[in-house]
């Protein structure tokens, strides 16, 4: 299974591509929205994990993009991996854009993030 | 120099000069009372001696042989008629002086009188006054005392029609005591009339001076209404508003005072706004009123924020309302600020966030490392579990700011009641465990499926069991019941350890607030707890409330509407 996580914190990013590479996932990786969206139109991964406060691009700008690009931009999956809690308009783009979870990061721990992943890619 | 003192100085002047006066006065009346008294008496006296004089006088000899003969008997039967002419005059006598010595030659006296004096006797008593007369001159005598009493004397010479020499002193006694009488009485009703304007005019300084200090409270609170910085105005038990000051004026935005003056709260919708006709049905009970209305501009760009505290003013009974008073602040500033902190606060918690969790995930692959020993394992989980204590902390912080902004919007959907309770449940055994206790779940109604946000209700519940566990004591028990009330599910918290202090208990639910026991049984505790529980009944549309006593422990309840 692929999956990409984009993600600008080098510490988190490394513990979730650890992780994932331990749970014997095929792992892309990308630190902000731009190089995300074009790692995930090139690769088409099978999930993406995203994060939302980014730089050049954030998360749900890059979710937007994504599913207006193309039939397989519309339909994966993307789990909005984030610090933020979710207001108004963050609450708008996950009603408009339909991602599979919203995890607050510190709520969750990786097993339990590897858990929704394989999860949702179970349900295809 | 103050008005009153000044008022204080003129008074003083006026009364000095109206005493000085008076004092006056009345030494006149009494000096011209008693110069006419003594002029009458001269008078009298005179006219008298008048008809004394003449041939009889000149025959007397005066010797004891003069009685019985005409010209002694003659004079004497006038003096008689005299004295019984004037009651004011005792005595009346003519005597002469021979060799330096003052002898009677007849006086007004029956013989048989112990009075009486006969002719040629002595008159021992007689003071230098009495020799003054043979100059010529009439004259009063001061009061002298002999042996008959006490006298003042009106004394005429009497001259020898051919020589011309004072041969004889006509003298009428009047009795001392009566000679004053009537100056006395001028003198008193003299000093009757200056006492009188005395009074007149010190009443008229306490009238003054009451009218001047009135005058200066009502200048003084007049001033302090006027200028004071916040908003005030009253309103009479007709609820009509019957004052206000320049600062409320210019608050309401009214072009002149007739605008706002006289208006009836229930009259306006502005005022509906704000609930004064609330406050007017409460404030007349004694209740105060207190809230925070918000304004926007008519452009919408503007925000301001008024604080309305209300007040009863009561009658000096302090039982009575007699009008209201409401007090307007302009709290624009210190919400502006109090946003910004709050901003600040979720900003700084969700920027914790990021190193917190990248902590837990490392933490977490560290601690899966096969090649770990038993000792560092636990260790690594001691790191994992403090870290987690932050990443809570930090939760409640945002979950604090989210409540005062506002932010916490109940994000509702259709869920079972019972899984949620168990989850909390779960989630608390632990801990109870560890202290011996037991958690009973006793539902005693039958629960449907429930519409309302699971984190809120989650949250709400979750602080007020783990409240329970970490405040009641090691072996005792926690119920927690489920049961209806009116249209809403009650859930009760119940424990019959810990206590809270009556004190405490209004203040329970703010944050940072900590009771005083809670601090010295759990010294962690945020104090963030119960407000975050309060924040989060509230916006799933439920009320939270406590009771706690001696006889049945403590009880926390919430409520969350069933549809």
């Amino acid at each position: 299974m692929k999956i990409l996580i984009v993600e600008d914190e080098d510490a988190i990013l490394k513990a979730l591509v650890n992780k994932f590479i331990g749970e014997k996932f095929s792992v892309l990786q990308a630190k902000n929205g731009e190089e995300g969206l074009n790692l995930a139109l090139l690769n088409k991964p099978d999930l993406i994990l995203l994060d939302i406060i980014l730089p050049k691009m954030d998360g749900m700008t890059m979710m937007k993009k994504l599913r207006e690009a193309n039939s397989w931009g519309k339909s994966v999956p993307v789990i909005l991996l984030t610090n933020l809690n979710a207001d108004e308009k963050i609450m708008k783009g996950i009603i408009e854009n339909e991602p599979a979870y919203y995890l607050v990061k510190t709520d969750w721990t990786l097993d339990q993030v590897v858990e929704k992943v394989r999860e949702r890619l179970s349900r295809v | 120099m103050n008005p009153v003192n000044k008022l204080k100085a003129s008074f003083i002047f006026v009364f000095l000069i109206a005493l000085f006066l008076g004092a006056g006065y009345v030494w006149w009346t009494w000096t011209i009372s008693v110069k006419t008294t003594s002029d009458r008496a001269l008078l009298i006296a005179s006219t008298a001696a008048e008809a004394m004089n003449g041939e009889m006088l000149q025959q007397v000899r005066v010797a004891p042989e003069d009685i019985g003969t005409i010209p002694y008997e003659s004079i004497k039967t006038r003096l008689v008629s005299l004295r019984d002419i004037d009651a004011s005059v005792r005595f009346l006598y003519l005597y002469t002086q021979r060799e330096g010595k003052i002898y009677f030659v007849a006086d007004s006296e029956d013989p048989n009188s112990p009075d009486y004096s006969p002719p040629g006797q002595e008159y021992t008593e007689a003071d230098s006054s009495f020799y003054l007369p043979f100059s010529g001159k009439s004259l009063i005598t001061p009061p002298a005392t002999d042996r008959w009493g006490t006298w003042v004397s009106a004394l005429v010479p009497i001259k020898n029609l051919e020589t011309g020499q004072v041969s004889f002193v006509f003298g009428m006694d009047h009795p001392a005591e009566h000679w004053n009488k009537k100056a006395i009485a001028d003198s008193a009703q003299s000093s009757l009339v200056v006492l009188f304007v005395l009074l007149l005019i010190g009443s008229f300084y306490a009238l003054f001076k009451n009218n001047l200090k009135l005058k200066e409270s009502e200048e003084k609170y007049r001033l302090i209404f006027d200028q004071a910085p916040i908003g005030i105005y009253t309103i009479n038990k007709d609820g009509f508003i019957d004052s206000l000051n320049p600062k409320l004026f210019e608050m309401t935005g009214a072009k002149n005072v007739d605008e706002v003056m006289g208006l009836n709260v229930f009259s306006m919708d502005s005022y509906k706004k704000v609930g004064l006709d609330k406050f007017f049905r409460d404030g007349l009970n004694g209740k105060d009123f207190n809230t925070e209305v918000k304004y926007v501009s008519q452009t919408g760009k503007k925000e301001t924020w008024r604080h309305y505290h209300g007040v009863p003013i009561f009658l000096p009974d302090s039982k009575t309302v007699d009008r209201l008073l409401l007090l307007v602040l302009d709290i624009t500033k210190q919400k502006e600020i109090d946003k910004a902190k709050t901003e600040f606060i979720s900003l700084a918690s969700h920027q914790l966030r990021t190193p917190l969790s990248s902590t837990k995930w490392i933490l977490e692959l560290f601690m899966q490392d096969k090649d770990l020993k038993e000792k560092q394992k636990e260790r690594l989980n001691d790191l994992y579990i403090v870290n987690q204590r932050l990443i809570d902390l930090v939760n409640n912080l945002l979950n604090v700011a989210r409540i005062e902004t506002g932010k916490l919007v109940a994000n509702k959907k259709i869920i079972n009641l019972a899984d949620l309770i168990n989850a909390s449940y779960k989630l608390c055994k632990r801990e109870a465990d560890r202290k011996e206790q037991k958690i009973n779940v006793i539902i005693k109604t039958e629960i449907k499926e429930v519409n309302l946000d699971p984190l809120l209700f989650t949250e709400a519940l979750n602080n007020l069991l783990s409240n329970a566990v970490n405040y009641a004591p090691a072996n005792s028990s926690i119920d927690v019941t489920v049961d209806t009330k009116d249209k809403n599910y009650l859930i009760a918290i119940h424990n019959t350890g810990s206590i809270i202090l009556e004190v405490d208990q209004k203040k329970l639910f703010e944050k940072f607030y900590r009771g005083v026991d809670a601090q010295s049984i759990k010294s962690t505790g945020s104090g963030l707890g119960l407000f975050i529980a309060k924040g989060a009944v509230e916006a799933n549309g439920g009320i939270v409330w406590l009771e706690s006593n001696v006889t049945h422990g403590t009880t926390f309840y919430f409520t969350i509407p069933m549809r």
